[in-house]
This record gives C-alpha cells, structure tokens and sequence, in this order.
C-alpha cells in the first residue's frame, strides 16, 4: 500500500494553484494518474521519486516511510527504490542499450541483463548508443533499465505519447505483462483515455487542484447513462453546416462522424466527449 | 439532445431486458433498456431519472395518430422554428418542458408548421436513454 | 638552426603549457560545473571573476596581479611567508600567468556544456539509486567530455600565446623567464627575424600538434564507433 498526501503550489496557464493531494494506492495494482496538462500528475510522480519537494506531505511506501515533512524525514532521490520512466526516456547517451541496463543494477548480473534484453527485444540493438534507436526502442530501453534496478514502484510519466499506435499498442502489452509477472506497483501519467481503459485498474484523476480516486476507469465517465454503446473520443473538428454541427471525432484510432443541432452548446477540437447509443439502434455487419 | 426529467412508475422484466414505464408530469414514457434491477441500481420505482433523446430521433405528427404503432404519443404544442436550407428544427412544449425535432426541411415545409400549433409526438422506447439523477455505481 | 629546440624557451614553454593544461583541467572542471548549477549570489560571483581574465586587458590585469603578488601585495606576502613562495619574476609568476588567462576558457566551455546536458539524465541516475559522486564519474564527465575538450583547446591556445601576463609577472627575463611567445617578441625587438620566424614556427607547430593530439582523443571514439556500428551492421547482414 502507498500513502501519499501532499500539498504544493503549482504555476499552471491559468496562474498559480496549491495541488492538495491524499490518495493511496494499493499495492501490485497498475494505476494511472489521469487529467488535464498542467493538473499537477507529472509533479505528483516526481514527489513520489523524490525527484521534486512538496511544500507539505507525507509518502509511505509498503510500510517504510519515504517522507514525513512534519518529521523532517525525506528520503534521498538515490535511496528509494524506484523506477522512473522519463517523457524523454533520458537513456544515458554515452552508454549501449547494454551499458544502460547494466548499470542500473545494483550487483551486476549479466544473466539478468541478458533476460531483459530478450523480454524487451532489444537483443539484436544492446550494443547500440541510445542516438541510434527509434522512439519505440528507446522507450523499451528506458523501462527494461527501470526494471533492472529491481524497484518496489515503477513511474511512468507519459510513456507512450510520443509513439505511433503500433509501437503504443505492443508496449501496451509489455507493460501489462510487466505488472503481472514482476507484480510492481505501477504508476503511469496518461492523458489518453483509451490507454487507461486497456492497461489501468484504477484512476486517479487531477481536476485543476485536487486528485480524486475514482475507483475502475469506467467510472471517470458517465456511466449513469442506460446507453450500452459507449465510446470516449476526442473532437478533431467542429463544422457548421445548415442548422447542425458536425463533429469529427477520434474513438481509439478511428475517426467517426456525429451531427448535433448548433444549438446543443460549442465543441472545440481537444474536447472529450462521450458517445453513446442504444443498443437497438446501431446496425452491425460480420466482417 | 433532449433531457425531460421523469419517476419511474412501473418495471416490468424479462430476462436481462427491462420495460420501464416512467412519469413526465401526467405523461407515461415507454422506454426499453438492458439491464435489470439487480444490476441497474437506478431501476427502482419511484426513483428519478432523466429520459435522453436525440432531437432526430422525434417524430412530429398532425392529428390523433391512433394508427400509428408507437407506444410514446403526446400532445406537444410548437413553440418557435429554427429555419435551415436542409434542416428544420422545430422547439415543442411537452408537459412544461421545452424539447426539440430535427426532420428535413422539406417535410417541414409540407407540414407548415405554426407557432402556437398543436401537434402529436412520436418517441419510440428503444430510442430513450435512461440517465440516473444521483451518482450510483453502476 | 635546431637550437631553438634544446634552448630555455622551448623547455620552459613546454612545461609551463602542460602544467598549466593540466591545472585548468583539475580546476575548470569543478568551477564549470559550479557555476552551472541554479543561479545564486555566490555563483554569479565566481562566474564573474572567471570570466574576468576573458575580457580583461591583460596588462592592466597583470599589473593589478603584480601589485596583489607582489612581496608587499596581499597575496604575495602570504605567499612569501607560508610558503616561502616567490611568484614575481620567477617561474611560478609565468605559469600564474598561463594558467590565469587560460581558466575562463575551459571553465566557460564545461559550463556550457553542462547547461546544455539534458537534466533528466542526471535525474535518471539519482532515480536508478546512483550516489551523486558516481553520477558525476559516469554519466556527467562522459556526457560533458566535447565541452571538456574544446575547453582544453582553447585554454592551451589562450596560455601558448600569453605575453602581456607573463611579462609582467614575469619580468621576461632571458634563461629564466623567458617563454617561446616572450622569445618571439625579444627576437623582432632584437631585429634578427630569421630566429622569430623559426620560433614563431615551432610555437605554431606545437599549436598544432595539441589541437590534433585532443582532438585525436575526440575523433578516434567517433571512428571507433562508426567502426563498430558497421561491424554490427554487417553480422546482421551475414546472417539474414
């Protein structure tokens, strides 16, 4: 189990604001922190590395206390057994896919390296410099070295936003293989709904100041709706025409069409919204 | 989308599909949902609800429409028109609630609706959502 | 002819570039970082005075040093005292010299290229359990070694040609203060510009030989790794 409660002023587009937090995660599950940029998730998993200060809070890991600021305890960045998956993966440059793993742990243990190489497929790439990978092997590079350092808790800050839906999909995979086989508490910063869908147990999700524990991820939607056809998407594009809108939107990675009458309030390209029909009305084809 | 708020009067189940009869003011609306109550927290009687539906989905008629195979049908009265070169949307008072048709704008033409007229409303019950007022875990 | 090459100017040129190279290695190299670091009061102070010597007339700084050093100066008399260390007209007041002008050079080039290291790297290491001294061994010094080199080059190359420092302090005096850039000048004084010439061509050709030897250090890694990689390329090619 983690406890973590923390307050800490932010500066955000909007100006500044004090993110309070009080959430705890049980332990093995795969968690996301979910919101808006600049909602404070990316500070929260860096409070919980150890790698930025809050103002006030307390961080309790498994039983062993990693912050008391009340105490005065607070653990060194170097002495919490984390790993943390950086946006920009931040491989050492300087080092081969091999040097990278290799010196993450603590005793070296080639046979170890040697296992990770191969669940990450990065095999035929270990003695390669980090400049020389794709965006795909370089974030696999970046968890196997997080996971060779054997962590209690593993921190993923937007890992696979920058890569395109194939490489996302099959790192998709990894990471729930990783959770289930290692059984390490995960935290992953995402924004994509339809990511936390397939990996997440739970969210938590950050509403300007507060972070909220909403339980299973259907739940950050309006599931009181009777609808059993239910997709989140994303507006891409709002065109009038005649009295209607047509909305053009993203579910997954596919884009559908949707008209509302113009008087149903404005829709702006980035907006979530929900979908939904009934299930008599949709016609459906065998492919 | 139309929101007319509603109290469950009546459940009747078969299965794992459930016609529930609810009460907007002195009117009863047929709606067909899956689901039940034991795994519908919100189908309960008396308790309150939203009935949702898409403006494209009402069906406007003239007349009594005692030939017509609906089971929705109320009496609504034409509030203002919105005018467009394909579409028509027609604002109604039903049971003191404002809702609105999207049809064609030809048939609209050929019905010249009037601001003030009387007109019958067609709303079958597999295109109602059921929406629960109060949060319940579903 | 070959002279120039065992007399006092060469020796003395040689050893003070190569002690000199050596202590702006040792000291650039923590300052850099130093001062790379947030800004704070104490950072912008020794930012400024490394940065002095850069843009400082370099007569007006060695009379300022010549007056501080000097054996009535504040640190000159320490100096004396403690160490029983004369740097006035001595050799140490040459290698001051060097090593004074020279400083800015590698201090500004780790410093730039500290700022321009990704950070998160050095976050990375701290989250992998590294302690700040093997973060510093293993991931800084190896990402910063461009900076590290061109900051050597240019640090030589500023130290190699000294004059006005170095005459100063130094006093140019010929067997024992006299630097291969001093003897250059005392030789066009002297007007025999057959001996300038050949002492400007050695100072140039130890010049030079510097700036290929550093970098030599820097190239060798990259053909190194273009080697390498192509080796990687080819096994894979053999075996599909």
């Amino acid at each position: 189990m983690i406890e973590f409660s923390a307050r800490k002023k932010l500066l955000s587009n909007s100006g500044e604001f004090t993110l309070s937090l009080d959430i705890s995660i049980p332990e093995g599950e795969l968690v996301a922190f979910f919101g808006a940029s600049g909602t404070g998730k990316t500070t929260s998993l860096r409070m919980i590395a150890g790698l930025t200060t809050p103002d006030c809070g307390y961080l309790q890991v498994n039983g062993n206390v990693w912050l008391d600021s009340a105490k005065k305890v607070q653990l060194p960045v170097n002495q919490r057994p984390v790993g943390f998956v950086f946006q920009n993966y931040a491989l050492f440059p300087n080092m081969t896919v091999r040097e990278n793993i290799l010196f993450a742990q603590k005793e070296k243990k080639e046979k170890e390296v040697q296992t990770l190489l191969e669940v990450f497929g990065l095999e035929v790439l270990q003695h390669r410099k980090p400049s020389l990978l794709s965006g795909g092997q370089q974030q696999r590079v970046a968890l196997a070295r997080a996971i060779a350092r054997k962590p209690q808790l593993l921190l993923l800050d937007e890992p696979l936003s920058a890569l395109d839906m194939e490489t996302r999909t099959s790192i998709q995979n990894e990471l729930r293989m990783i959770n289930r086989e290692w059984g390490i508490t995960t935290i992953l910063v995402s924004h994509d709904i339809s990511e936390i869908f397939r990996l997440c147990s739970r969210v938590y999700s950050f509403n300007g100041n507060t972070v909220e524990d909403k339980g299973a991820p259907a739940n950050l939607f309006n599931s009181r709706l009777s609808g059993k056809v239910q997709f989140v998407g994303e507006v891409l594009e709002c065109v009038q025409e005649d009295i209607v809108r047509i909305l053009t939107l993203v579910v997954g990675n596919t884009p559908v069409k949707v008209v509302v009458p113009a008087t149903e309030g404005d829709y702006a390209p980035g907006d979530k919204v929900l979908i939904a029909s009934k299930a008599f009305n949709p016609i459906i084809r065998k492919l | 989308m139309n929101i007319l708020p509603a109290t469950i009067s009546q459940l009747s189940m078969n299965g794992n599909l459930t016609w529930v009869r609810a009460a907007v003011r002195d009117f009863i609306f047929q709606v067909i949902v899956i689901g039940n109550p034991e795994n519908k927290l919100y189908l309960k009687d008396g308790s309150s609800i939203e009935l949702l539906f898409n403006e494209a989905e009402v069906i406007l008629g003239k007349g009594s429409g005692e030939n017509i195979c609906i089971p929705n049908q109320f009496p609504c009265k034409v509030l203002s028109l919105a005018q467009g070169t394909m579409f028509t949307q027609v604002f109604l008072e039903l049971a003191g609630h404002t809702i609105s048709a999207l049809l064609p704008s030809d048939s609209g033409e050929s019905f010249s609706f009037q601001v003030g007229e009387s007109l019958q409303i067609y709303l079958r019950p597999n295109d109602i959502f059921l929406q629960a007022v109060e949060k319940v875990q579903s | 002819m070959f002279d120039i090459l065992t007399g006092a100017p060469l020796q003395l040129t040689l050893k003070v570039s190569a002690i000199s190279v050596l202590l702006q290695f040792l000291v650039g190299i923590p300052m850099g970082l130093f001062i790379a670091g947030r800004s704070s009061p104490l950072r912008r102070i020794v930012d400024i005075l490394t940065t002095l010597p850069m843009i400082f007339p370099p007569m007006a700084l060695g009379f300022f040093l010549l007056l501080l050093l000097g054996k009535n100066g504040l640190f000159g008399a320490f100096l004396l005292q403690v160490f029983g260390l004369r740097m006035i007209f001595t050799f140490w007041g040459i290698l001051f010299a060097a090593f004074i002008v020279g400083l800015p050079f590698m201090v500004k080039s780790v410093q730039a290229a500290r700022r321009q290291m990704d950070e998160t790297i050095v976050e990375a290491a701290a989250t992998l359990g590294k302690s700040p001294m093997t973060i510093l061994l293993r991931v800084i010094l190896p990402n910063i070694r461009g900076g590290v080199i061109t900051g050597l080059l240019l640090a030589f190359g500023r130290s190699l040609g000294e004059v006005g420092i170095s005459l100063i302090l130094g006093g140019n005096i010929i067997g024992r203060t006299e630097t291969l850039s001093l003897a250059i000048y005392n030789a066009v004084f002297d007007g025999d510009f057959q001996l300038a010439a050949r002492l400007s061509i050695l100072l140039s050709l130890l010049a030079i030989a510097v700036i290929l030897l550093l970098n030599g250090t820097h190239y060798r890694s990259f053909f190194l790794n273009v080697i390498h990689q192509s080796r990687l390329h080819m096994k894979r090619f053999k075996k599909s």
